[in-house]
């Protein structure tokens, strides 16, 4: 068996195809962005995602390497052959399930290489990793199965390509997440089902007769039921992952999350430890405006952090795709502390929420350092950028004043305010 | 409209792919005669392509859409024509799904997509015509040229295919 196996391994066509996905992978991983470099469950995410993409690739690579018994014209002599099915076909299966794996393990460990700098103690989360390695599994699988039960040349990648790439459509049977933000994790009976409808779709992969044989030899092998059996398998196991629930649920808030010591605190996520001092920076920034003008609460808190129920829960900071989208979340904390709780008529609701924007977009660019918060082209509705660009050069006093200018026009607007 | 950027490959493949033959290496050094021949049924696979797929896109309630899909139609044919000079005319569907890979994860800056990822511009997009007929002109030419020219048949895929 191994001998066979190592022959199948020097005579895959997907040796050619292997200094390709290893370069895909890589290139994934590192060629969109970065951020996720140094929080473990973002960087395991991001070493699982690229499987997908490849996925397709390595499926039809899988599917072509399964056909070979129709290209050879041995489809007839195999289904007559001693050995039983399945001991013929799984050298082959796990030559490309081989070559899919070697394209995986460089982008997992490089991911960790980079990671471990920043995130401190920890490793990659097996849970992704199983994941990527659960996708790749299934692509091998459903590329030696629709290889080996088409005669053609076309329909197996094709085939493949709807398989995998249908998932994005389906986000219920989808077996690869985008990113892994520390508020999710893996939800175990998805990944067990998910796994186990692998396992199915391998077997099947390795035991089901190519359609020409089942055409051709009837007289031979009473195989009809065998595939109503591995449909109606296949159809359950499609359910059970679909009522196993979403792949990423909720995780519970840690027992003691990572907290800054200055005052105001901020809180994060212990796995995001390398945006605390940045995030503190941003807070301090915040309290480095003289005279009080603004109001802060004691303690930021990330997302996730404190339980929903909380009413200011909802403007605690994310973190998505780097800090850069925490001043948003800050800027809006202290906003509606600050600002007094006023009614508005209607007439004037417009100037007033300007007035608000405004000091907003302040705050956003006060917050982050420069501009770049707002985005390109971005920044609450109607706010002039340049005026703001403008006051963040001020001296601190004079960006004081501005502010306290902005809440005198507030409550001027606004009618039996209070706070 | 992002699905016709996937949905016109197997359209473009099956064209390009069905060329494939089981007397494949020897027609490589075959006439003229059999070089026109090939030539007329690629176009007129594409053109049935493009019937089939911009009708069902007009029908499903696009037109935009289908313009965009004959556009993506011709960038993937060249693609596959390409692919099926390279790796053998079986393999005809390697570029372009290796296209749709890198283009699909690279493509779209936010929420616009690069220059270069053609097949996810809109229809009045010239550059992008201007690119997929180009694409589809090299495939032509791929198709065309005498193999002594461009005989970059990796020989090691098309040698099983010419087994079969």
């Amino acid at each position: 068996m191994r001998h066979v196996l190592r022959i199948e391994l020097r005579r895959s066509p997907l040796r050619w195809l292997l200094p390709l996905l290893i370069a895909l992978d890589l290139a994934m991983l590192f060629g969109r962005s970065t951020w996720w470099i140094g929080v473990w469950p973002e960087a395991s995410a991001a070493a699982q995602l690229p499987a997908f993409f490849f996925g397709i690739l390595l499926g039809g690579g899988a599917a072509w390497t399964a056909g070979r018994v129709h290209r050879a014209g041995t489809t007839e002599q195999l289904a007559a052959a001693m050995q039983p099915r399945w001991r013929i076909e799984l050298p082959v299966w796990l030559s490309s399930l081989i070559f899919g794996l070697i394209a995986y393990v460089p982008g997992v460990a490089l991911a960790f290489i980079v990671s471990a700098p920043d995130a401190g103690p920890g490793f990659l989360w097996p849970s992704y990793l199983l994941l990527g390695a659960c996708l790749i599994t299934l692509s091998v699988s459903i590329g030696h199965l629709a290889g080996k039960l088409w005669q053609s040349r076309f329909i197996p990648p094709i085939a493949v390509a709807v398989c995998l790439f249908g998932q994005v459509m389906v986000p219920p049977i989808r077996f690869y997440v985008l990113s892994g933000h520390v508020q999710a994790e893996v939800s175990p009976s998805a990944l067990i089902t998910r796994f186990t409808l692998t396992l199915l779709l391998t077997a099947m992969a390795l035991t089901l007769p190519p359609r020409q044989v089942v055409r051709d030899a009837g007289w031979r092998l009473n195989t009809a039921p065998i595939r109503g059996i591995a449909a109606a398998m296949l159809f359950s196991g499609l359910a059970t992952v679909v009522t196993a629930g979403p792949l990423l649920v909720a995780r519970p808030a840690p027992a003691d999350p990572l907290c800054s010591d200055e005052s105001p605190r901020v809180c994060v996520w212990p796995e995001n430890r390398k945006y605390l001092g940045t995030i503190d920076a941003m807070v301090a920034r915040l309290v480095a405006l003289p005279n009080g003008v603004l109001k802060l609460p004691d303690t930021f808190y990330e997302r996730g952090l404190r339980d929903a129920s909380v009413p200011e829960a909802g403007s605690d900071f994310q973190i998505l795709a780097g800090p850069v989208s925490v001043p948003f979340f800050l800027s809006s904390a202290v906003t509606a502390r600050t600002v007094p709780d006023c009614e508005v008529p209607q007439d004037v609701e417009q100037q007033f929420s300007h007035e608000v924007f405004r000091l907003d977009a302040y705050l956003q660019v006060r917050t982050f350092g420069n501009a770049a918060a707002l985005g390109e082209g971005g920044g609450p509705p109607g706010v002039d950028i340049k005026e703001i660009v403008q006051v963040i050069h001020l001296p601190e006093s004079g960006q004081a004043d501005w502010i306290k200018d902005r809440l005198t026009a507030i409550r001027q607007i606004g009618a039996n305010c209070h706070g | 409209m992002a699905s016709v950027a996937a949905t016109t490959i197997p359209f473009a493949a099956f064209a390009a792919g069905s060329l494939h033959s089981s007397m494949g290496s020897l027609e490589q050094a075959a006439t003229q005669r059999l070089v026109r021949a090939e030539v007329v049924h690629v176009v007129l696979s594409l053109l049935l392509a493009a019937t089939l797929i911009s009708t069902v896109t007009v029908v499903a309630g696009s037109v935009g859409g289908a313009v965009e899909a004959i556009r993506n139609l011709a960038l993937y044919a060249g693609l596959a024509l390409v692919s099926g000079r390279l790796f053998g005319r079986s393999l005809s569907w390697i570029l372009p799904i290796a296209d749709f890979v890198i283009v699909d994860f690279w493509g779209v800056d936010g929420a616009h997509p690069h220059w270069w990822a053609w097949q996810f511009q809109v229809y009045d997009n010239g550059w992008s015509w201007i690119a997929a007929g180009a694409v589809l002109a090299a495939g032509l030419a791929a198709l065309t040229l005498p193999p002594r020219i461009f005989g970059l048949t990796i020989t090691r895929f098309s040698s099983s295919t010419s087994t079969a």
